[in-house]
Parts: structure tokens; C-alpha cells; sequence
């Protein structure tokens, strides 16, 4: 029983990672960039949560800030990101690597380096009981279906609507996509404004579920890493697996003994790396350049 | 009144020179056509026009406005489509998604899903196909119904023929007059002399990045066109 709790509970925080690997794969597969910053943007939408709840309520707070999120991405892109992509695969690794640290500093220099938590009063200690040996808290619970509806709508955005196609479609092929009247830039603006919007999500529910402080961000990110290499490349689906199977990986190292949790998840995706390097649910076809 | 001129356009690639002081202009529904040997700067010429490399000097004017410092995805929105080399279909999107896309500036006209499947049917048969496994025919098919999806006043296309067998080369070029009879003009780039000259109702050759020779394409013949094509005097030692 402690072991189906393992994976339950593994399970569970495994939409956490999709949640946070989602931006960074969508980011990546529309326009090639690494954001290294992915993690700290996160965190940043963690801080700035407490920050306004501490004027209006923890909802207010939320809505708020998400969609400043979205709105910072799209201006990052339209300012510095898509004149750096012009120049070379490196220009745009070095820029989100600047946003990683001087976000991490100014966050540091505003919030100190103690480690915080966005309260949520009752909610993160309630739970569901299954059955007498397993119960399922409800932030979790949150946490997870969080991930399966931005992984849902963000299939339907991109499969079923205009701009969802129009993004793939430069992803494809940005010559072609000019040429069928698809202004790239903002194209690339918008892939970046969901990208952060997503992270904020993950950021925000991270916040709730453990305590945090500015040096988090790059500990997530590896987690979405991870998440995104385990489930393939370029696969929505895929993402959401892999967060999943590092969520499991990781409840069941710690089962095995506490300190093992984080190694655990390493291993399977140095595992799937050998083993499945296109990942468990690759991109069908090669559409890959 | 031409939809499209271009007057003394020059352009470069890096420090290499493709294109000196071309001119041409184009009437609504007109076809015209550009021949030429390969390297002559026929793609170059219509790359220039749909905006997708920058004239050095000279001047495109699309319906009586300059268009020289508009982008590509600007110029579709003003009804200039490119059919490009190697047609570009976006590969990862159904035959469906490809033609959705190509409506991207909701610009209006005839052209829609509904009658692309009748100037295509084979398209309509291949409608959830996705565009990395349609074979060349298809793809060419595709390109240009994703180009009409976007109902333009002035369609480019690069080398329709090229690597079609004879067959769908033949409905290729009869759907031409579908698109010219919407009021479309079409600026045709082609590998293939005879087809170009039956096709279009001018025709300009190209040589080295210079028009040698343009006119009524029933007015030119093979032989001077041959002498065109590779420089003068060409048709004096062969054939």
C-alpha cells in the first residue's frame, strides 16, 4: 500500500513538472530557444503572487499576475528576444541565461533569501480519502488537473484554432509561414506569452505546495527538462507524460529511502536517454529540421 | 492600368549581384511569364516582388503605391501571393490545416475551402493527409491553393513544372485559367519554354540578371528565344 501511495502521490506532483515543462516545450519547439530563465520566471510569478495578496486576496493575486506574465513575455520577445534570434542559436541561450540571473538577484535584493510560502490556509491541508492507507490531498488533486487542462486547452488552441495553426505552421517553415501573411514576430511573441502564462501557473502552484526562495528557479527548470526529454521533443502529450513518469520516478526513490526521491527522477531520464532518446510519445513524422 | 510594375530593380545576395536593372509590368488578369536559363535571377525577380529579399534600387509598384519597404507577410495582406521553390508546404499540417493557414489575412474573394476542393480534387481526396507525406503533384497543388486561399489580386509561382510528370503538370497549368478568370494576374517563373509560351499571354527572358528579350509570347520564336537564352548566336551552332 505505502507503494501505491508512492505513485499516487508521485503521480500527482508529476503535473506540477508538465505544468512547468509546457511553456519551455512550446517555447523551444516554436522558435528553437532554450529559455534558461523558464524556472525563474516561475519563481517570479510566485513572488509577485504573495506580493499582490498582501493588498487584495490570494484569487486576486492570481489573476493579476498571470496575465502581467503573458503580457512580459510577449514584450521580452518583441524587444530583445527576436533581435537575438537573428543572430545565431547562441545569442538567445545567452539572454534568457541574463533573465535567469538578474531575475534571481532582483529577487533576492526585494524579497531577502529566506525561503517563503504562498499560504493558502486550509486548502493545502485538505484532503480526500480513497481508502484507509491512501488519501489524496486536494492541492495535489489541483495541481494535477491543473497540468491535464493547460496540456488540453493548449492542444486544442494549437490543433483547432487560426493562431494555434499559424504557430505550428511557423514552426514548420517562418519563410513560408511570411509568405502566407504570418508576421513571425508576433507569431513568436505569442508563443512566448503562453510560454511564461504557463510557468506562472506551475510557479504560482509550486509556491503553494512547498516553500521557496529566489534560488529555486534552475532546480525547476531542470525538473521541466527533464519532464520535456522524457516525454519527446515537440509532444505536447509527450510532456505531460514526462512529468508524470519523473513524478512517479521520484515518489518511489523516496519510498525507497527519502534522499533518493530527486536522484530517482535523474536516473530515469539519463535512462530514457539511452535508452528512448526521441523520448516515450515523440512528434510523429519527421517534421523535425 | 498594370496591377504590378517594376522599373530598374537591382538586388544582391551578400556581395553577389543577382539581378541588374529589371523592368516589367503586369495587367489584372493577365499571365506573364519569365524564362530563362538557370541563375538567370527568375526566383530572385519574384522573391524581390513578394517581399521576401530586399531590392538594392529600383521600384515595385503594386497597384499604384510603392511597395519597396513592405514585408512579405505585409504584401499578402495586400493580395500578393508566392507559390515558392520547392513549394514549402508546412509539413507537420494536414492538407485541410495547410489551406486554413494560407487564409491567414482573411483577405476576401472566391477562393475558399469549398471551391479549392473543386479546382482540386485530388486535394479533397487527400484532405487529412499530412503535407510531409503528399507526393510532388500534391504538393504543388497544395502550394498554390494554400497561395489562392489568400484570394490574391497577383499570384507569383516559382517552377510549377518542376519534377511533375507530364500528367499533373497538364492540370497544373489548366487550373491557371480558373485563377486568371477570378481576375487574378500571375507572374509565372518556368524551366519548361514551350509551356510558359502556351501558358502566358508575355513573356520576358532573362539572361545573367538582364530581360534580353520580352513581348506577346505568340510573337516570339524558338530559335530567337534560344539566342536569348544562352547569349546571342547561340541557335547558330546547335540544331
Amino acid at each position: 500500500m505505502v507503494w501505491t501511495n508512492a505513485i499516487v502521490q508521485g503521480l500527482l506532483t508529476g503535473g506540477l513538472y508538465a505544468l512547468l515543462a509546457s511553456g519551455l516545450s512550446l517555447i523551444f519547439g516554436v522558435m528553437r530557444i532554450v529559455n534558461l530563465a523558464h524556472g525563474d520566471f516561475s519563481i517570479l510569478a510566485a513572488y509577485a503572487v504573495i506580493s499582490v495578496a498582501m493588498h487584495t486576496n490570494l484569487i486576486g493575486g492570481i489573476v493579476l499576475v498571470l496575465p502581467v506574465m503573458a503580457l512580459l513575455g510577449y514584450f521580452l520577445q518583441r524587444t530583445l528576444l527576436n533581435k537575438s534570434l537573428a543572430m545565431g542559436v547562441l545569442s538567445p541561450l545567452l539572454i534568457t541565461f541574463a533573465f535567469s540571473i538578474i531575475i534571481q538577484n532582483v529577487l533576492l535584493q526585494v524579497y531577502t533569501a529566506n525561503n517563503k510560502s504562498i499560504l493558502t490556509g486550509r486548502f493545502s491541508s485538505e484532503s480526500i480519502k480513497i481508502s484507509k492507507d491512501l488519501q489524496i490531498g486536494l492541492l495535489p488533486l489541483v495541481t494535477f488537473l491543473a497540468g491535464v487542462i493547460v496540456t488540453v486547452c493548449l492542444h486544442y488552441f494549437l490543433n483547432h484554432s487560426q493562431l494555434g495553426r499559424a504557430l505550428r505552421a511557423t514552426s514548420d517553415d517562418p519563410m513560408a509561414a511570411d509568405l502566407v501573411g504570418i508576421n513571425n514576430r508576433h507569431i513568436y511573441g505569442i508563443a512566448t506569452a503562453i510560454g511564461l502564462f504557463s510557468a506562472g501557473i506551475g510557479g504560482v502552484l509550486f509556491g503553494m505546495r512547498t516553500q521557496f526562495a529566489p534560488s529555486f528557479g534552475p532546480i525547476a527548470l531542470v525538473f521541466a527538462f527533464e519532464a520535456v526529454i522524457i516525454g519527446g521533443l515537440g509532444s505536447l502529450w509527450g510532456t505531460l507524460l514526462g512529468g508524470v513518469v519523473l513524478g512517479i520516478a521520484q515518489g518511489i526513490g523516496s519510498q525507497i529511502q527519502p534522499a533518493y526521491g530527486i536522484l530517482a527522477g535523474h536516473i530515469v531520464f539519463i535512462a530514457v536517454l539511452v535508452l528512448r532518446p526521441q523520448g516515450l510519445l515523440p512528434k510523429q513524422m519527421g517534421a523535425q529540421k | 492600368m498594370s496591377i504590378l510594375s517594376v522599373s530598374n530593380i537591382e538586388a544582391h545576395y551578400g556581395d553577389l549581384q543577382a539581378l541588374f536593372g529589371i523592368s516589367l509590368s503586369i495587367d489584372p488578369g493577365q499571365v506573364h511569364s519569365v524564362i530563362g536559363a538557370n541563375g538567370a535571377g527568375k526566383s530572385t525577380l519574384l522573391k524581390v516582388i513578394a517581399g521576401n529579399l530586399p531590392a538594392s534600387s529600383g521600384e515595385v509598384t503594386y497597384q499604384n503605391k510603392k511597395i519597396n519597404n513592405q514585408s512579405a507577410h505585409e504584401r499578402v495582406k495586400s493580395g500578393i501571393s508566392l507559390v515558392p521553390e520547392g513549394r514549402r508546404i508546412f509539413s507537420s499540417l494536414t492538407v485541410e490545416e495547410n489551406l486554413k493557414v494560407g487564409a491567414f489575412t482573411k483577405r476576401a474573394g472566391h477562393w475558399n475551402l469549398k471551391t479549392l476542393k473543386e479546382l482540386y480534387p485530388l486535394l479533397a481526396d487527400r484532405w487529412n493527409r499530412i503535407g510531409f507525406y503528399c507526393s510532388g503533384g500534391e504538393l504543388q497543388m497544395l502550394a498554390i491553393g494554400r497561395a489562392l486561399m489568400a484570394n490574391p489580386d497577383l499570384l507569383l509561382i516559382d517552377e510549377a513544372s518542376l519534377g511533375l510528370a507530364p500528367v499533373v503538370v497538364a492540370q497544373v497549368y489548366a487550373s491557371l485559367s480558373e485563377i486568371t478568370k477570378q481576375g487574378t494576374a500571375v507572374l509565372l517563373v518556368e524551366q519548361d519554354v514551350h509551356q510558359a509560351l502556351r501558358a502566358s499571354s508575355t513573356t520576358s527572358v532573362l539572361l545573367e540578371g538582364k530581360v534580353v528579350m520580352e513581348g506577346s509570347s505568340s510573337s516570339l520564336t524558338i530559335p530567337s528565344i534560344k539566342d536569348a537564352y544562352f547569349g546571342v548566336g547561340a541557335s547558330n551552332g546547335l540544331d
